[in-house]
């Protein structure tokens, strides 16, 4: 998962960055309200958070012109105040969830978790596949397969979870890539390839569920319906 | 003059020159009326004075003295003096002793009244006077004349012609209806115009009061008018004093804003930096950044709500009341929570927009944060400007023992949710800078009803 950070204060803005990096989730940062909106506009993220009272450009225009330019993605703001108004205000340009600071590193973790699962529509942050067969916890970050507990590495999981999320679509290697590693990462590697080969003799070792199929020259695609 | 009518008299300026003009103009009327009613009566004796004389010189040329008797001819070219019931008759003197020598025929039905008495006057001058009661007033002239007789001897007469008064006083009597008949139009007259004059003139004062009221409508935020070069410096000043009055608000906001931001950033990095090894040492630094931000986040709030302004916007209640609903609706998407709404559309609050927010935010806030899927919100209006706002929920409502705690600062009933805990508390601190009132109750719909009247 991809995640824009928009804070000017450069602390706050390295906590966050090593915590969600920490969670394995692939961080940009932005320090102005420029380079967000240029940010924003030019990668395709999972999530954002940002800061209202940015420098240059505010947050609430920051929102309000990305979804003007029909930028979907879940959006955090973070605000000092507190006050409604603000929140209000932020909430009524786009953003879909509000932090007041300080706030507890849990607490942001817990409404990302919950902003990534709404946005590709699972109300329930549990969900079955092929009669309880596979099971994803998004919340506790585990996944089952006949009642039995898989042992996943945070990249394996990261990158079911992406699929999962993304269920019916064709996600690119590169897509994959940009939104689940570091920005450092070999993409000319096939460490994609070798994380996908994994996971399906993981999930699927008797290859009969076939849950993530390959489409040639394209990607992978997560197949299987939810139970409900 | 009721107390009502003293007041308005009192407190409008047209009620105040309408009610100099209604005093002033009758004294003027009845001083103008009063001096051109005594000039036009002088005149009328003045001519009677003239026409008497002319009469007695009249007799005099007619007169002649024989043997020391005067003589006067039977006939007379003024017919009035030869007819018996005439309004004008003369008679004729002697003196030494005083004896009645002559009198005209008109006379002879006609007595010189009681009260009149001849005046020594010198000879050859003439006394013009009025004599008589009510029924018979009579106008007089009494001419001195001597005259040499036989053997040098000097005869006086006094000649003295009366006339009665009927005819001048019905000349005066349709001269004063005239007189006071258009003195009376004209006195309406100008009443009528002067009200028309008046409120004229006073029309620009009205326009700025307008404007005024357009400004705490909230309709527009400066005097847009036009006005005469009298109000024009008032004018500018005003405006002056409602564009410093919102840059001042503007600027305080800004500050707070940044003094909230430059506060609440460090203890958010001071919040990232504990470690999660739960030792003794992080469980204190925790509660101390916690009492901080609460310190913070209270004063703050409290220092948004600013003393009632005359001047303050009226905010529409429900486009800001669905504005909150739908926010919260987003960040409680995963609680489906129905909402029934039932504000007037014109419903209006009369003071900060944040402050409005402030109040709604938190108690719908907690509507849907512990109800269980039903919130009711119902406004009403108050008194003049004020309003009545009810919010209730179907959650396990507040206890009767916490009501009067949690609006009280920092106090929370439920630590199992995120929060602050002083939502409540910031709306009543806000609530009562508008002197209004805040109560919890239990609602019917099973959870808390909060009635706040603003």
């Amino acid at each position: 998962m991809r995640i824009l950070i928009v804070e000017d204060e450069d602390k706050l803005r390295g906590q966050l960055l090593s915590a969600l990096q920490d969670k394995k989730y692939v961080v940009d940062v932005a320090k102005d309200g420029e380079e967000a909106l240029h940010l924003g506009q030019e990668y395709d993220f999972d999530l954002a958070i940002v800061d209202l009272g940015l420098p240059k450009i505010n947050g609430v225009e920051v929102i309000e012109r990305w979804r003007a330019n029909s930028i979907a993605f879940p959006i955090i703001i973070l605000t000092a105040r507190g006050n409604w108004e603000d929140k209000v205000e932020g909430l009524d340009a786009g953003a879909d969830d509000y932090l007041v600071k300080p706030f507890h590193l849990e607490e942001l973790f817990s409404r990302i978790k919950a902003l990534l699962r709404r946005s590709t529509g699972h109300a329930h942050p549990v969900i079955h596949f092929a009669n309880n067969t596979l099971v994803l916890d998004l919340s506790g970050k585990k996944v089952s397969v006949d009642g039995r507990a898989l042992e996943l590495t945070a990249y394996e999981y990261n990158t079911l979870e992406y699929l999962v999320l993304h269920r019916g679509k064709t996600i690119t290697k590169t897509a994959l890539t940009e939104h689940l590693y570091d920005q450092d990462f070999d993409r000319d590697s096939n460490v994609i390839e070798v994380f996908v080969g994994r996971l399906r003799k993981k999930i699927d070792p008797n290859n009969t569920l076939k849950p993530i199929c390959t489409v040639r020259g394209q990607g992978y695609r997560f197949e299987l319906l939810p139970d409900n | 003059m009721t107390h009502a009518h003293f007041y308005s008299v009192k407190h409008s300026i047209l009620g105040r020159l309408l009610l100099a003009t209604l005093v002033l103009l009758p004294l003027f009327c009845g001083l103008l009326g009063w001096s051109l009613d005594k000039a036009f009566t002088s005149s009328t004796h003045a001519n009677e004075k003239a026409k008497l004389t002319l009469q007695v010189y009249s007799l005099i040329a007619s007169a002649e003295l024989e043997q020391d008797s005067l003589w006067l001819p039977e006939h007379f070219t003024d017919d009035r003096l030869n007819q018996a019931s005439s309004d004008l008759f003369a008679v004729v003197f002697s003196k030494d002793p005083y004896t009645l020598i002559w009198r005209s025929k008109s006379a002879i039905k006609l007595k010189v009244p009681a009260s009149w008495k001849a005046t020594e006057i010198q000879p050859g001058s003439a006394v013009f006077g009025e004599v008589g009661n009510s029924q018979d007033e009579l106008f007089f002239l009494q001419y001195h004349v001597v005259w040499e007789g036989d053997g040098e001897v000097e005869r006086s007469f006094q000649f003295v012609v009366f006339e009665r008064q009927d005819r001048v006083n019905q000349q005066i009597k349709a001269y004063r209806q005239t007189l006071w008949g258009w003195l009376i139009t004209i006195a309406i007259s100008i009443t009528l115009v002067q009200v028309l004059i008046l409120k004229w003139g006073l029309k620009p004062i009205k326009a700025v009061s307008d404007d005024l009221s357009l400004i705490q409508q909230g309709k527009q935020n400066k005097l847009h008018g036009s006005y005469p070069l009298e109000l024009e410096e008032m004018t500018n000043s005003i405006n002056t004093l409602l564009s410093n009055e919102a840059e001042q608000r503007k600027r305080y906001k800004k500050t707070l804003s940044n003094l909230a931001h430059s506060l609440k950033t460090p203890l958010a990095i001071m919040q990232g930096s504990l470690k999660p090894n739960n030792s003794a040492q992080n469980a204190e630094l925790a509660e101390q950044i916690n009492r901080i931000d609460q310190i913070v986040s209270y004063q703050l709030k409290k220092a948004i709500s600013v003393p009632l302004n005359p001047f303050s916007n009226t905010i529409p209640l429900k486009t800001n009341c669905q504005k909150v609903v739908a926010a919260l609706h987003k960040v409680y998407r995963d609680k489906p929570t129905n909402v029934v709404m039932d504000i007037p559309e014109d419903l209006t609050f009369k003071g900060e927009k944040g402050d409005l927010m402030e109040i709604l935010g938190n108690l719908i806030d907690n509507a849907f944060k512990y109800g269980k899927g039903k919130i009711h919100i119902e406004a009403s209006p108050i008194n003049k400007n004020g309003l009545s706002l009810v919010i209730e929920d179907n959650g396990n409502g507040i206890a009767t023992e916490y009501r009067e705690k949690l609006l009280q600062r920092g106090e929370r009933a439920d630590t199992t949710q995120i929060g602050q805990g002083i939502g409540l508390s910031v709306v009543a601190d806000i609530v009562s800078s508008y002197q209004g009132s805040i109560e919890i109750n239990q609602s019917d719909l099973g959870g808390a009803l909060v009635t706040v009247s603003l």
